[in-house]
């Protein structure tokens, strides 16, 4: 077990090293707690980060969204495999084939096809999340329904909606009684006036990409994101929730549902970025044949990271405000993990010494989904990307068509170098038919070819 | 004469000493005299997460905010969208009274001069949304009116959220980016805000509930939205001297852009009303006072545990703004305005000397009255030669803590029908006596707002609008 200092050390060394402002660490290891901090919550007060300092966890609240979705499964409130269409009579998706069949369960394992990336204004109040809703009728489909993987955002909120509507309560409030005080989470919230009252994160990022990260111009997301990522938390917190997966549910969830979150229920096309399967609002992972589970978390300019492995009865939770947060977990879960448990973070793929004489020009092409669109041209040693944006996200980023390089690794996957980024990290094409990909799956997503 | 750096060094001093005396955990002050400034901050933020009190540390103003709400009222007006004759319900039709006559009565001026008459505290929970403010004006039908429409000023927050209401519907827009277009952008205000993710990534100040000297973290933090017309802005020192130099000024920002007419700005700082408690009349929003010779022209407020003092000086182009975040700093801005008032305009405050009444006009006074907002009750007890005022316990705050009992307040009479308290930690407050048409006590007014006078021998009258005079 690393002891706090050499962990706060490490910390500290790492997150110099990438440009994070603040980070906290937290190993809980057969129900023992170790917590180290380092840094800034805020790059303009010069405040120093501590573990009970309170981070954005972004879309690690879908574990704790779907984790409530299971309590109320539990109770017959909800079946994981009934249309979500029974519980939100006015729910409606542009394919309407989509509206009538698409499950909890579909929402859950980001299987849907439903447009994933939408995140509309619905207002600051109680009826954000009905407002959400409303505001899905026209979206489209990314991909057929069921065909494959995509991240979906969006399904989560209205997951959330499924929630207030069987409860008779606002997401919010269940996820406070149902989580936050059966667990004694007393640094938990999800609205911005309860973590003003502790020591809270803000996010910082890249006005460029070759600048230090700033403090982010806006702190969160709009409230109608809150079922897919607004959970403020803390390390410990954080673990306690996981501690209630590990531990069988702790008398709030069934042993049962703990096992079905844990379930395959998709084959994650690209198995190198996230997990090799999507359980039910769990990543899954397969590394060294060990199983693992968790979820990252990704807002305005806060980056979150929790693994399990339930085998060793540990979990990770890594919760920091900008830089390059990615390289932190990647160095720091490695060294954790290789002395607790003899299990290291895969490394990404690496290109091969010699060429290997694929035809590039099969790969040529547009893959695209709503509002980003990868068009690919062979070119010297690999593909040329110029990846555009559109729609409301385009807003939100100052260039929206940017250029990046696709090298082979071997016939499905690819490194992707962007400009900015630290790392190459890995995409891959699936759907082969005749030998051209149909999908691009990057980030997460499914790109399908047009 | 000291000079002006002197004064300021002497105020800082003063400050750091009144923290020390009463355990305030952060205070910030601002002070325009003649177009100099004067900013400083002390203490910390949070005593839970104690960060540095800056002069641009943020602090809920409170009711401050009213002042806002009025002078964009006064921004239609003069753009002659609105009119503070007209009843409001030609704004707002679907606005529903308890009290029908008022109703169709009440205008734009008893609103922003607290004359409506019916119970001003009404808070009920309406939620974060953009309908919070029509929400809570939709409640106002079962709020009681007390006294007749215009005649007697009692402190009324739920006035604001009605003209904050009107506001709305005659911009098109929520309130908080009425005031955001109309006020703050203009004058260059670029320190106020209204919502808790706007000022998370800024220092911001927590409330504190004192107990004592000791102090601990007061929840909520927020105030529902629909509070934002009488009391939602968060706002630093440097910008509420942007205020002052703005309401002491030509009605032009910063920049030269006009934003008001001075004859407007000049128009809210006149006497619309007779006040009491806190005032002695009442302007349009303004709470204007008499002390020294000087005419002040101030506001205040107070949250969940941020007190703040906002006071200004037309006549000799000065203004001071104290904000606080604790309970207990109510006494704090007091004495602070009181210390700025003297070192720079030579003004203070003479307490008015204690008159002597008879044994039995002072029992018409003693008994126990009732406040109407929440239903506790508080007695009024003749004790040597005087008045003793033992206010009620207030309830546990939202977090189940309890509050503790305030201790009784000593008052004697400085005029017939007034009295002043003589010691503790409200001296110097005063309170009035509202008689009924028959002569008799039915009303004390206290905190700035009338509660009823329970009659003990007759039991409780039911409470009917009608019964008292100013």
């Amino acid at each position: 077990m690393p002891d706090e200092s050499s962990l706060r050390e490490r910390l500290s060394e790492l997150i110099a090293e990438h440009e994070v402002p603040g980070a906290a660490i937290g190993v809980l290891h057969r129900g023992q707690l170790t917590q180290a901090a380092a840094g800034v919550v805020n790059r303009n007060t010069g405040v120093e980060a501590t573990t009970d300092t309170v981070f954005q966890i972004g879309s690690m609240t879908k574990s704790w969204t779907a984790t409530v979705v299971m309590m109320l499964a539990d109770e017959g409130l909800v079946s994981l495999d009934e249309p979500v269409k029974t519980y939100l009579p006015d729910f409606r998706v542009a394919d309407p084939d989509v509206t009538e069949k698409v499950t909890l369960r579909h929402l859950l394992a980001h299987t849907s096809g439903i447009d994933g990336d939408h995140f509309p204004d619905c207002g600051r109040g109680d009826d954000c999340l009905e407002r959400y809703v409303q505001t899905c009728a026209d979206l489209k489909q990314t991909h057929p329904f069921g065909a494959t993987m995509s991240y979906c955002n969006t399904g989560y909120s209205v997951a959330g909606r499924v929630i207030e509507v069987v409860t008779g309560s606002v997401w919010d409030q269940v996820m406070r009684e149902r989580l936050y005080v059966p667990l004694g989470l007393t640094q938990t919230g999800t609205l911005p006036e309860e973590a003003l009252l502790h020591l809270t994160a803000v996010g910082h990022v890249r006005p460029k990409p070759s600048q230090p990260p700033q403090v982010a111009p806006v702190w969160m997301l709009p409230r109608g994101c809150g079922p897919m990522g607004l959970v403020n938390s803390t390390v410990r917190d954080a673990l306690e929730f996981a501690r209630l997966h590990l531990d069988g549910g702790r008398g709030l969830l069934s042993e049962a549902s703990v096992r079905t979150m844990q379930e395959p229920q998709v084959e994650v096309p690209d198995p190198y970025t996230l997990g090799s399967h999507w359980g039910v609002g769990w990543i899954l992972f397969d590394w060294d044949g060990r199983r693992l589970y968790g979820h990252d978390g990704n807002t305005i300019g806060q980056a979150a990271f929790l693994r399990v492995l339930p085998d060793e009865q540990l979990a990770v939770c890594l919760l920091t405000n900008g830089g390059d947060a990615a390289a932190v977990y990647r160095k720091l879960y490695s060294e954790i993990l290789t002395e607790l448990a003899g299990v290291r973070v895969p490394p990404y793929p690496v290109r091969p010494e010699t060429p290997l004489g694929l035809d590039l020009s099969r790969y040529e092409g547009s893959f695209e989904r709503l509002s980003v669109r990868v068009d690919l041209e062979a070119g010297d040693g690999g593909l040329d990307a110029t990846i555009t944006l559109s729609g409301p996200i385009a807003a939100m980023v100052p260039e929206p068509v940017s250029r990046a390089k696709l090298t082979p690794v071997d016939e499905t996957t690819f490194l992707i170098s962007r400009e900015g980024a630290a790392d190459a990290t890995p995409v891959v094409f699936y759907g082969f038919e005749e030998g051209t990909p149909r999908y691009l799956h990057m980030g997460a997503r499914a790109h399908p070819r047009v | 004469m000291p000079t002006r750096k002197q004064i300021d060094r002497g105020l800082e001093t003063f400050v750091a000493a009144e923290l020390e005396r009463t355990g305030v955990p952060g205070v910030a002050v601002g002070v325009l005299h003649k177009g100099k400034r004067h900013i400083a901050g002390f203490g910390v933020t949070n005593i839970d997460h104690p960060l540095d009190v800056t002069p641009q540390t943020l602090f809920q103003i409170g009711s401050t905010t009213k002042t806002y709400t009025a002078t964009a009222v006064m921004k239609l007006v003069e753009q002659g969208e609105l009119d503070l004759g007209v009843p409001v319900k030609r704004y707002l039709p679907d606005l529903r009274l308890k009290h029908k006559q008022t109703e169709h009565r009440v205008t734009m001026k008893h609103l922003l001069t607290h004359t409506g008459g019916w119970i001003g505290d009404h808070f009920p929970a309406s939620g974060r949304g953009e309908d919070a403010l029509a929400s809570v004006v939709a409640t106002m039908a079962k709020v009681r009116q007390l006294t007749p429409l215009g005649e007697v000023w009692s402190y009324n927050n739920s006035g604001f959220y009605i003209a904050g209401r009107v506001l709305e519907e005659v911009v098109g827009k929520p309130y908080e980016e009425v005031i955001n277009e109309l006020l703050l952008r203009p004058l260059g205000m670029t320190s106020s805000f209204w919502f808790a993710e706007e000022v998370l990534p800024r220092r911001t100040a927590v409330g504190h509930i004192a107990d004592g000297k000791r102090h601990r973290v007061a929840y909520p933090w927020a105030l529902g939205r629909s509070s934002g017309p009488a009391g939602g802005l968060i706002s630093d020192v440097g910008d509420q001297l942007t205020w002052a130099e703005f309401h002491m000024g030509d009605g032009r920002a910063p920049d030269g852009k006009r934003v008001l007419r001075q004859r407007t700005l000049r128009y809210m700082q006149q006497a619309h009303a007779p006040a009491g408690n806190i005032a002695d009349h009442v302007g349009i929003s303004w709470l204007l006072r008499d002390l020294g010779g000087a005419r002040l022209v101030a506001h205040g407020g107070t949250t969940n545990g941020q007190l703040s003092a906002f006071v200004m000086v037309p006549e000799h182009g000065f203004a001071v703004t104290v904000l606080t975040n604790s309970t207990r700093g109510g006494e704090v801005h007091r004495n602070i305005v009181n210390r700025a008032l003297a070192d720079h305009l030579g003004v203070k405050a003479e307490p008015p000397p204690r008159i002597r009444v008879p044994q039995e006009e002072l029992e018409a006074y003693a008994g126990t009255y009732r406040i109407e907002s929440s239903g506790m009750t508080f007695d009024v007890s003749v004790r040597s030669g005087g008045l003793v005022v033992q206010l009620p316990t207030p309830p546990p705050d939202p977090s189940g803590r309890k509050l503790p009992a305030p201790k009784p307040i000593p008052m004697h009479l400085v005029a017939p029908d007034c009295a002043v308290a003589s010691g503790g930690y409200l001296k110097g407050t005063r309170v009035e006596f509202i008689r009924g048409r028959g002569g008799r006590v039915e009303w004390i007014r206290l905190g700035a707002r009338i509660h009823r006078k329970v009659d003990p021998a007759r039991g409780e009258r039911k409470a009917k609008a009608g019964t008292a005079r100013g």
